[in-house]
């Protein structure tokens, strides 16, 4: 019973992580830029929530619409202010574009450190409850909630990608940002719409994974490890890719912790990423390319 | 180039000056002024900032009482005191570098910390530089052992914990341990105690279940604890991050872990004892006595209700304000038997002294430096705690 519950929790947990790195995933797909700063959109989500439904008291809907709000500003912020002055075109400075998203990553988390203290938030309380599967499996309502908007952000982002004007031209940019402009003119609001599409997908993982475990602001850089993490093996860019390592680097936390003790987990998890980088090292799905 | 030039020229005042703070002598007084049989720096290094800075400013409030205290000459304290805050973000190294700071750059003899591992880090320096260091908020037992400079105003585990078994054992009936514990020095210790304990007072320990000071998802431990079946569940984690043990507890009420909990005074805290999920859990406590009338207590009251009204007294706050107060008793102390103040004659009176009345009754010093008082055992009932026993000073079990 113990393994089926560790195999739910790290079901669970893996899709949570997924959720998170799905919007990174995009963003480097289409940009090519390493957006750590996606840590601190998670954080920014939660918080801005928690300031507009909690603190002032005015309810879930417009928390969830300031959430959107803030990080698609904070999006458009980091692409207009930040990368674009650094040069983030066909041939950008790889680590100076890493180490400005990083930097933002710790400027936000102490801002925001400053402004609300470094205690955790609670976004959605009410998610925490948990519920009975039968016998002695016990999952959050949060854990649901999670599972089933994993599924429903690949499931949309994949029409949206697929079948829509947007999501070909999008794209049509990941292929060759050379060829797009040669073909549909300035890159440039197109690569803006990858950066605001990106951030908001953090605004479930935020609220979901807030309910029950908290957010705090130092959480920014945590979260920046569990992307890099994720995308890297599931492969660079690619967002099914992103799903499956993420439920695949859940599994594995949780089922290490059937025999071995605490402090092992990141062990055999980075332990297992080192061997699969070996072996794959595109990780385990084809990098998203444009068609 | 002239820049560089202006910037080497700082540079080399900037180490000049250093170099001259660094070569005054360790441990004095507050150097060069008038004031120097009379004031004395004291240093907190505490988290003021990171995770753990609700920790740290409660203890920095508790200091600023103690500091207050002593300047207003409370108890006919004539020292006057000077409060050097200092952030340890609850790390070793930035707590070094605080340590480093105080000693040699502030010259302060007495520092205040937090947290066992880091009272563990800081000890050397202490002991090699002769500067008192003071903790009010860590219980582990290897803190008893760190060395003549090093003193604790809070009972540690291995004092507060055989009330609380002996009172879950012997009158709750509870029998079947299981202890979750964090991975460090105090989870570590507490645990060991806990091995000790248990078995001599006819209980046995089913599961052991190590948690990380950084976790914040708590379902696998959750799922690890149920299959135990224990009848009891101690909490052992420092409870570095605040709201860590609201979130651990939660989890595990959320996670089918239907146990009695029990946890040791350093879970003590007014969102803990406010949590539902928490209600019932039994747990360690000082004796804290805030309707004492002795001059102290009356003025720990009154400024603590001027500096952060509607915060009721904690052993976060008294044990801080305590420590101050007894570093300027003891400096006091120094002084009448014609002794400079410094970290050596300040340690040297609070071995000497031993029994400090200060606020919510006495402190009683051992000779390693550790600190006896009765314990409570408190149970949480409708978001307030309810005392069930006190032990005596050694009580419990045997």
């Amino acid at each position: 019973m113990v393994a089926t519950q560790l195999a739910l929790n790290g079901i669970i947990v893996g899709l949570q992580y997924a959720l998170v790195a799905i919007g990174f995933s995009m963003i480097y797909s289409i940009t090519r830029v390493l957006h750590i700063a996606q840590g601190a959109a998670y954080v920014l989500a939660a918080y801005s929530f928690y300031e507009v439904s909690q603190r002032l008291g005015l309810g879930v809907f417009l928390g969830i619409v300031a959430a959107i709000v803030s990080v698609g500003l904070f999006g458009v912020l980091m692409q207009e202010g930040v990368y674009r002055a650094i040069g983030t075109g066909r041939e950008h400075n790889l680590f100076a574009v890493w180490a400005a998203s990083f930097g933002v990553v710790v400027i936000v988390d102490n801002l925001i450190s400053l402004a609300f203290g470094d205690a955790p938030v609670t976004t959605l309380p009410a998610l925490a409850t948990s519920v009975s599967l039968g016998g002695q499996l016990v999952v959050t309502w949060a854990g649901i909630l999670g599972v089933g908007l994993t599924v429903g952000v690949v499931l949309g982002l994949y029409v949206v990608l697929k079948r829509t004007r947007i999501g070909v031209l999008l794209r049509a940019l990941a292929s060759s940002e050379d060829l797009f402009e040669l073909t549909y003119g300035d890159a440039r609001k197109y690569r803006l719409l990858a950066f605001v599409g990106g951030s908001v997908l953090v605004v479930p993982a935020a609220l979901v994974i807030g309910s029950v475990q908290g957010v705090a602001p130092s959480d920014g850089i945590n979260v920046g490890v569990i992307l890099i993490a994720v995308t890297i093996v599931g492969g660079i860019g690619n967002l099914a890719g992103a799903a499956l390592s993420g439920l695949a680097l859940g599994l594995i936390e949780n089922l290490a912790q059937l025999k071995l003790g605490i402090g092992w987990d990141p062990v055999i998890t980075y332990s297992l990423i080192a061997v699969l980088m070996i072996v794959r090292p595109n990780g385990l799905l084809k990098p998203l390319r444009g068609e | 180039m002239v820049g560089i030039k202006v910037g080497i020229g700082l540079a080399t005042a900037c180490l000049a000056a250093v170099t001259a703070c660094s070569s005054a002598p360790v441990n004095g007084t507050t150097a060069g002024n008038s004031h120097s049989k009379q004031s004395m720096s004291v240093a907190g290094i505490l988290p003021l900032s990171g995770a753990s800075a609700p920790f740290g400013e409660e203890n920095l409030l508790g200091m600023r009482i103690g500091v207050d205290a002593a300047n207003a000459g409370v108890g006919g304290i004539t020292t006057k005191l000077n409060l050097v805050p200092l952030d340890s973000q609850a790390l070793p190294s930035p707590a070094l570098q605080g340590m480093n700071e105080a000693v040699h750059v502030k010259q302060t003899p007495v520092v205040l910390t937090a947290f066992s591992s880091l009272t563990e880090a800081l000890a050397p320096i202490a002991n090699q530089t002769k500067t008192v260091l003071i903790q009010g908020g860590a219980s582990s037992p290897a803190l008893a052992k760190l060395g003549p400079y090093v003193f604790n105003t809070l009972p540690l585990a291995n004092e507060q914990l055989p009330a609380l078994v002996d009172y879950l054992v012997k009158v709750k009936k509870l029998t079947r341990w299981t202890i979750e514990y964090d991975n460090e020095t105090l989870g570590e210790s507490l645990l060991a105690v806990l091995k000790t304990l248990i078995p001599e007072a006819g209980a046995k320990i089913v599961g052991e279940v190590g948690t990380d000071t950084t976790q914040s998802d708590f379902s696998s431990t959750a799922a690890k604890i149920r299959a135990t079946n224990a009848d009891i569940v101690f909490l052992g984690s420092a409870g570095s991050a605040e709201n860590a043990e609201t979130t651990l507890i939660s989890q595990l009420r959320e996670g089918g872990v239907t146990a009695q909990l029990a946890a040791y005074a350093g879970t003590d805290s007014p969102e803990v004892v406010a949590l539902k999920g928490a209600q019932g859990m039994i747990l360690t406590g000082e004796t804290l006595q805030s309707d004492n009338q002795d001059e102290f207590t009356k003025f720990f009251n009154r400024e603590l209700a001027k500096l952060q009204p509607g915060t009721a007294a904690n052993s976060a706050i008294v044990n801080y304000a305590n420590s101050v107060i007894i570093a300027a008793i003891a400096a006091d102390y120094a002084k009448s038997h014609g002794e400079p103040i410094n970290g050596q004659t300040i340690a040297s009176a609070m071995h000497a002294i031993k029994n400090f009345n200060v606020i919510d009754g006495a402190v009683d010093f051992q000779p390693d430096g550790t600190v006896l008082t009765p314990i409570n055992v408190l149970q949480i009932v409708d978001g307030k705690e309810q005392i069930l026993k006190t032990y005596p000073i050694g009580g419990g079990i045997k």
